[in-house]
């Protein structure tokens, strides 16, 4: 089981991104286009709501069978080139968790105690355990102040009104 | 024309009031604040403290909100040099060659030609307003819907000389924008589109979460892969400009005060189409264009220069014809009538105080600016030496603060989220995404003004029966063309270089 | 050692976190206690945000509370209306209610209906006005539909977007006139105007108060404005009714609540709003915009608002709208 894992991952490392994305970015220009159909070309009083998406759309699927094409022929891409090593790529998933788990919890703790979350997990990997919660605390409290005072932004607060 | 030169000393005779120049500084430094901290804009903010202005006289709070506007163009030009994080659209280009210039070390550079570039657009721009006003502000009216969709198509072939070393790189990120651009309520027809049943796409997706994610999220992103190294931050570098940078660097802020008046003038653009139109300008012109988005500093002057100078073009059609050209141009017209004045020809009038004390407020605001940003350049220049371990969250809870405020909701942070996350691969394959940004805001006006041009002409005839139009779509093919010869010819040398090793 | 440490923390704030917002405030003290949100469902600067903004400072005043101003455009409306609808009734969350509600429902722009909100008061009527260019060859309103009439669909209308209350006053028109117009739709009221001075649209039929600066400037006449009765403001411009049109229609604006909110909130919201409505900056900004200040207490206005939901389902029932 291991060893299929190293297996498909030095598999992934030598393909080429460029490819997956064209193919993705043309999957993405074909929802457009899909969709496009749902909203009239015409109507009795001149051109409809369809027009413009429709034609944009076509032009976008052909770049993207374009972009494909190049991105085989020259102009590669590999994954391993384009991507870091497993801890970098640790450490950008590290952040995308954080603002998902900050989406998630602000609405009922409050931004303070969101924020300073976010900012910690962030934080305690460079810093120390006290430092990493002071910076955090800090920074996010100065931030609430800043928009929630000043601005008048109606960030989300919990029972005690930060 | 003597006439309006006596009004404005009168003018300004009330502006350099002490009271006034302190509303005045408020204002700048207000807008400045706002400008640095993302989602609220110059518009939000002018917006929040139009209230607080009931006590002031008219003019004190029309120079403050003024203030704002000014103080805020600057502010987002910090942020697109030190983070790479366009506040708003207007600064997208700024950061093609302001952010290369901060790696360096040189963002002091960066920021002095921006406020120099700043002041000498908005000064010009003023006297433009002064001299020139109703002329002027006849012809602009000239620019309907077809004349505006010519001017679009222009401003995208422009867009095609932004892109980075691949024109099919371009392309796929050209039309990420426009895709983009498609959601949401078709404000033509009403038609609700591409929001996958989502209640909060109706209103379409935000250019500022978008800008934040694509801009301020990936660059944290990419960042965040090797943190744990120290960074090798580079040396604050003078801030001066090197011998033989002042050149270009001059002429390009000339050129970019003349483009960014006259583009000013023309009621339903935004600054971000002379900011644009100008980078393209420089880089054609330029002696060495292959430099340009290598961080070189007349990169930064011209769009900068072009965006100030706008504000003074912009100002001609409200006060003139009670027009606002642009979203804050409006208002600040609300803030006039709050205070009892109706911009138009008959306010001139009425109430020449009033518009002279405005008018001679922005060169005080513009001074102001100035004063305050060129010592400042260099202490801001040192916000890019904080260790990225400390710069990057804090970038980071701001630019989610940003993403809130623009619709108050999180559903906009988890937009910025996968904006970022976008970003991030498309940074990884070395597609350009300033395109992605500028056509966001160009596509809709674009596919507005087509429709309404086919709707009020019953067909095409709009475009080739108005001789604005045919100019402006002539010189697009001209570009269009030479930036393909141009791709072609680079792509033989290259082969043959690679041919020899 | 590390981890053990981090372990005990994630326990902890896990451990605070529920504490914290487990104690909902259940103490209930009087209304107001905490800051008021009024949301508005259109960009910040237009004359529905400017109008609520001033409403709020008087009623901040009434209240002694706090009042946020919050900006949810998109949707006609419909985002920012469908929030307000789905927020607690308990008179904190407030939204600035416009005319586009009574039509949501036949036009299918959302799932919202009127009787969605419990109905706090009036603030504001906007006329509709016929306004053409000064050099127009056309000088009443019977003129122009004339004109209207001998050259069928060529004449332009500007719009401020295809549903718009402005799209319906001129369909109204045409259906009371028997005219045919080419409608243009703009993203808003001011370039619709802006369109008609630079001379690319014939008219356009839009709230008074936006092209009162083209008027003033030579460049734009008024034909007619679509109210029963004339404006003090403009007492040279002629009712469409006058003209021999019974066209009235125009928009209006005020606050709402969700619906099921008690009372005695009710009361003391309608209360501020009256305080708020009759002050002098709030007259003098609104007939600075070309509005008409129209305050109606909560019953009146809520029976305004069923009267206005069956005369739009009606009108609109009877129109094809043109895109």
């Amino acid at each position: 089981m291991e060893k299929q894992i190293t297996r498909f991952a030095s598999w992934l490392k030598k393909q080429n991104a460029a490819f997956f994305f064209s193919i993705l970015f043309i999957l993405f220009s074909l929802y457009f286009l899909i969709t496009s159909f749902d909203y009239p070309y015409h109507t009795k009083f001149g051109i409809g709501p369809g027009f413009f998406p429709r034609w944009v759309s076509i032009l976008a699927f052909i770049t993207g069978v374009i972009y494909s094409l190049t991105s085989v022929i020259r102009e590669k891409f590999s994954f391993e080139d384009a991507f870091p090593g497993a801890k970098g790529i640790g450490n950008v998933l590290l952040v995308v968790a954080s603002i998902v788990l900050f989406t998630v919890i602000a609405p009922y703790t409050g931004f303070v105690i969101a924020g300073s979350l976010m900012l910690f997990s962030i934080f305690i990997k460079q810093y120390t355990l006290s430092k990493s919660i002071i910076y955090a605390t800090l920074i996010t409290v100065i931030c609430f102040l800043i928009f929630k005072k000043a601005f008048s932004v109606p960030l989300p607060i919990n029972a005690w009104g930060f | 024309m003597i006439e309006s030169l006596g009004s404005l000393m009168q003018g300004l005779a009330v502006a350099i009031s002490p009271m006034n120049i302190l509303y005045c500084f408020i204002g700048c430094a207000v807008g400045m604040l706002v400008g640095v901290l993302p989602g609220i804009g110059p518009t939000e903010a002018t917006a929040l403290l139009i209230p607080l202005t009931y006590g002031m006289s008219p003019v004190s709070a029309i120079i403050m909100l003024c203030g704002i506007y000014y103080g805020g163009m600057y502010g987002g030009t910090i942020t697109s040099v030190l983070i790479n994080t366009p506040g708003e659209a207007a600064s997208v280009v700024t950061c093609l060659d302001g952010y290369p210039l901060a790696k360096q070390g040189r963002a002091g550079v960066a920021l002095k030609v921006a406020a120099y570039g700043s002041f000498v657009g908005g000064i010009l721009s003023i006297f433009g307003l002064v001299l020139l006003a109703p002329p002027l502000a006849d012809w602009a009216l000239k620019f309907g819907p077809s004349e505006m969709f010519a001017l679009l198509v222009f401003g995208m072939c422009m867009v095609v000389g932004l892109m980075g070393k691949s024109l099919i790189r371009g392309l796929v990120s050209i039309f990420i924008g426009l895709l983009l651009a498609l959601v949401g309520m078709d404000t033509v027809s009403g038609a609700v589109r591409f929001t996958l049943g989502s209640n909060q796409l109706v209103g379409g997706l935000s250019i500022v979460t978008i800008c934040m994610g694509l801009f301020g999220l990936s660059e944290i992103l990419v960042g965040m892969e090797n943190l744990s190294q120290t960074n090798k931050v580079s040396s604050v570098a003078s801030s001066k400009l090197r011998k033989g940078e002042w050149g270009p660097t001059i002429g390009s802020i000339i050129r970019g005060s003349f483009l960014g008046f006259f583009m000013g003038l023309i009621p339903g653009t935004s600054s971000a189409i002379p900011a644009l139109i100008s980078y393209s300008m420089e880089k054609r012109l330029s002696k060495h264009p292959e430099k340009f988005g290598t961080g070189i500093p007349e990169g930064v002057a011209g769009p900068e220069t072009a965006n100030n100078s706008y504000v003074g073009g912009a100002m001609i059609p409200l006060f003139t014809l009670g027009i606002p050209c642009s979203p804050t141009i409006a208002i600040l017209m609300g803030a006039f009538m709050l205070h009892g004045l109706t911009p138009g020809p008959t306010l001139f009038i009425e109430n020449p105080i009033v518009v002279w004390g405005t008018i001679a407020s922005m060169f005080v605001g513009n001074v102001i600016l100035l004063i305050m940003n060129v010592p400042l350049a260099n202490v801001w220049a040192k916000v890019a030496q904080i260790p990225n371990k400390m710069l990057y969250p804090v970038v980071l809870i701001v630019a989610i603060l940003g993403a809130y405020t623009v619709s108050n909701s999180m559903f906009e942070v988890g937009i910025m989220l996968v904006c970022g996350v976008i970003g991030y691969l498309l940074k990884k394959l070395d597609i350009p995404m300033a395109p992605i940004a500028l056509v966001f805001v160009l596509s809709e006006m674009m596919e507005r003004s087509i429709l309404q041009s086919i709707k009020i002409n019953k067909g095409l005839s709009g475009l080739y029966n108005s001789p604005i139009c045919m100019t402006l779509l002539i010189l697009s093919v001209i570009i269009l063309i030479a930036s393909l010869f141009a791709e072609y010819s680079n792509k033989k040398s290259r082969f043959l270089t690679s041919d020899d090793e | 050692m590390k981890n053990s440490k981090l372990f005990v923390l994630f326990l902890v704030v896990v451990f605070g976190m529920l504490v914290l917002s487990g104690f909902s405030s259940v103490f209930a003290a009087d209304y107001p206690d905490h800051e008021i949100t009024i949301v508005v469902p259109y960009n910040a600067g237009g004359a529905s945000d400017m109008t609520s903004r001033i409403v709020a400072t008087g009623m901040q005043e009434a209240l002694g509370q706090t009042i946020l101003v919050v900006n949810k455009p998109g949707g006609s409306g419909g985002v920012g209306m469908s929030e307000v609808r789905a927020a607690k009734p308990d008179g904190y969350t407030i939204s600035y209610i416009p005319v586009e509600i009574v039509m949501h429902e036949t036009l299918k722009l959302s799932d919202l209906k009127s009787d969605d909100f419990d109905y706090i008061g009036q603030l504001t009527l906007v006329p509709s006005a016929l306004t053409v260019a000064v050099d127009a060859p056309y000088n009443t309103v019977k003129e122009f539909v004339d004109y209207a009439l001998a050259h069928p669909g060529e004449v332009t209308i500007g719009n401020s977007g295809a549903g718009s209350i402005w799209h319906i006053a001129a369909t109204y028109l045409e259906q009371v006139s028997g005219a045919k117009f080419n409608h243009i739709p703009f993203d808003g009221a001011a370039p619709a105007v802006t369109a008609l001075m630079g001379g690319h649209i014939n008219a356009v039929t839009v709230n008074a108060g936006e092209v009162l600066s083209g008027v003033e400037a030579g460049k734009l006449k008024i034909l007619a404005i679509m109210t029963e009765e004339r404006d003090p403001n403009m007492p040279d411009v002629p009712t469409m009714k006058e003209s021999g049109f019974e066209v009235v229609i125009g928009g209006w604006g005020g606050l709402g609540v969700p619906k099921g909110t008690p009372a005695d909130v009710m009361e003391k919201l309608s209360a501020s709003v009256e305080k708020a409505t009759a002050s002098q900056e709030f007259k003098d900004f609104i007939s600075q915009r070309g509005m008409v200040v129209n305050y109606k207490n909560s019953t009146d206005f809520t029976k305004f608002v069923a009267d206005q939901t069956v005369f739009f389902s009606d009108l609109l029932s009877k129109m094809e709208l043109g895109g």
